[in-house]
């Protein structure tokens, strides 16, 4: 599964399960938070990952 | 006087049909056949002054004896120009229409031209190595077919460079040349945005590739608490110096390093050279796009199996997509060979 800012060119070049997250730069990090609370949202972004794979799918999906 | 040599197969030259497709090779002089018309084309520009014909089938299931013999009377004859075909559909004559030009122009040096419909078998293998001219499917086409191969084969044979491939009206080879048009950019944009709001054509400069294949999605992981992850990305985080060489821009090569490394003083040793993003964050701390110090959480939370002890690394900016599809599908197959049963790709 694809973790990325870049939402729709990820669904032009094919890829099929595709979580929208973070900016650009930093797709699985927030700058803005403390390291402890920046390392908790990571495992919550992980824990979407999870699911996306976890997920039956018939056709490419953005998941939430 | 430019002379010019012709290939043509057993149809063609008059000696018969599928039944005659086991016709062995044999080298004629002057034009045969569809050569009598082309040499009526180039008129006194250029002469034909040999025809090599050779039957389809003994083309193919001779092929190595065939290229041999090919070989030898192009290296004697030594034409200006060779011209093979033009073939149209034809499935095993446009293929050795086309391996005739490569011989030719990769063992010689000489100038080849073929003439093929653009979606036959011959035109599909060899449109990127080939200067071929998109002819209809038909040996009606054959007159317009043979100007196009008169006009541009003279040029080759000139050694003069074709210009893009459709002005020049030939098959585009999947090269880009660099020249500097007038008028400058901003006007030409500008041109463009008029033409757009009148609802008029506006032709790109740029064309897209044709859409890629769609991928069908991979079957999912029962339980990634059972599963071992890998951790993939395109966004450049390589050891400082960069040992693999991997392009900022363009990228042709992949690696992949140990976690263990990157642990090592909070990723302090590890740097990203992708040229398409600005990469302080990442720089200050890597798990901003590997993240490997929540993946290492979440597998000690039971939620994750394993980590897999390597990440996989590549530069997607300015990436053909030729590349970046090879690069995807050799970490894959190394992937799947590792035991690795899903991987978290983060893309910048």
């Amino acid at each position: 599964m694809l973790i990325t800012a870049m939402t729709s060119m990820a669904k032009t070049a094919g890829a099929v399960r595709i979580l929208p997250n973070g900016k650009i730069p930093h797709p699985v990090g927030d700058p803005t938070r403390s390291p402890e609370e920046e390392l908790a949202w990571r495992q919550d972004v992980l824990r979407k990952a999870i699911q996306a794979l976890e997920a039956k799918i018939e056709e490419a999906t953005i998941f939430s | 006087m430019i002379t010019v040599v012709h290939y043509i197969n057993q149809f063609f030259a008059g000696i018969g049909g599928e039944e005659k497709a086991g016709a062995p090779f044999e080298i004629r002089d002057g034009p045969v056949g569809p050569g009598r018309a082309l040499q009526m084309i180039l008129d006194d520009q250029a002469l034909i002054t040999h025809t090599l014909v050779c039957g389809d089938n003994q083309f193919h299931d001779n092929r190595d004896d065939v290229l041999d013999q090919l070989r030898q009377a192009i290296g004697d004859l030594k034409p200006d120009l060779l011209v093979a075909g033009p073939a149209f559909n034809a499935g095993r004559y446009g293929l050795a229409c086309g391996a005739v030009c490569v011989l030719a122009r990769d063992t010689f040096d000489v100038p080849a031209i073929t003439g093929l419909f653009p979606e036959s078998p011959g035109a599909e293998v060899f449109h990127d190595r080939v200067v071929i001219v998109p002819t209809g499917s038909s040996a009606a086409e054959m007159k317009t077919a043979l100007d196009d191969i008169g006009r541009i084969g003279l040029k080759l044979a000139h050694g003069q460079p074709l210009g893009p491939a459709e002005e020049e009206g030939i098959l585009p080879q999947g090269f880009r040349g660099n020249w500097v048009e007038a008028p400058m950019p901003a006007e030409r944009a500008v041109a463009m945005l008029v033409s757009k709001l009148r609802s008029t054509p506006v032709p790109t400069e740029i064309p897209l590739p044709a859409a890629g294949e769609t991928v069908p999605p991979a079957v999912e992981v029962p339980r990634l608490a059972n599963a071992t992850l890998a951790l993939v990305t395109e966004g450049g985080l390589v050891p400082e110096g960069n040992p693999d060489g991997i392009e900022s821009s363009s990228a042709t090569r992949w690696a992949c390093y140990p976690l263990a490394d990157l642990e090592k003083d909070g990723g302090a040793r590890f740097k990203s050279i992708h040229a398409g993003y600005d990469a302080r964050w990442v720089n200050q701390d890597p798990n901003r796009l590997v993240p490997l110090d929540a993946a290492r959480a979440l597998v000690a939370a039971g939620e994750i199996g394993e980590v897999h002890d390597q990440f996989y690394v590549t530069v997607g900016t300015g990436t053909s997509v030729t590349n970046a599809s090879r690069i995807g599908a050799e970490i894959a197959a190394q992937l799947i060979n590792e035991g690795v049963h899903a991987a978290i790709v983060t893309s910048t």
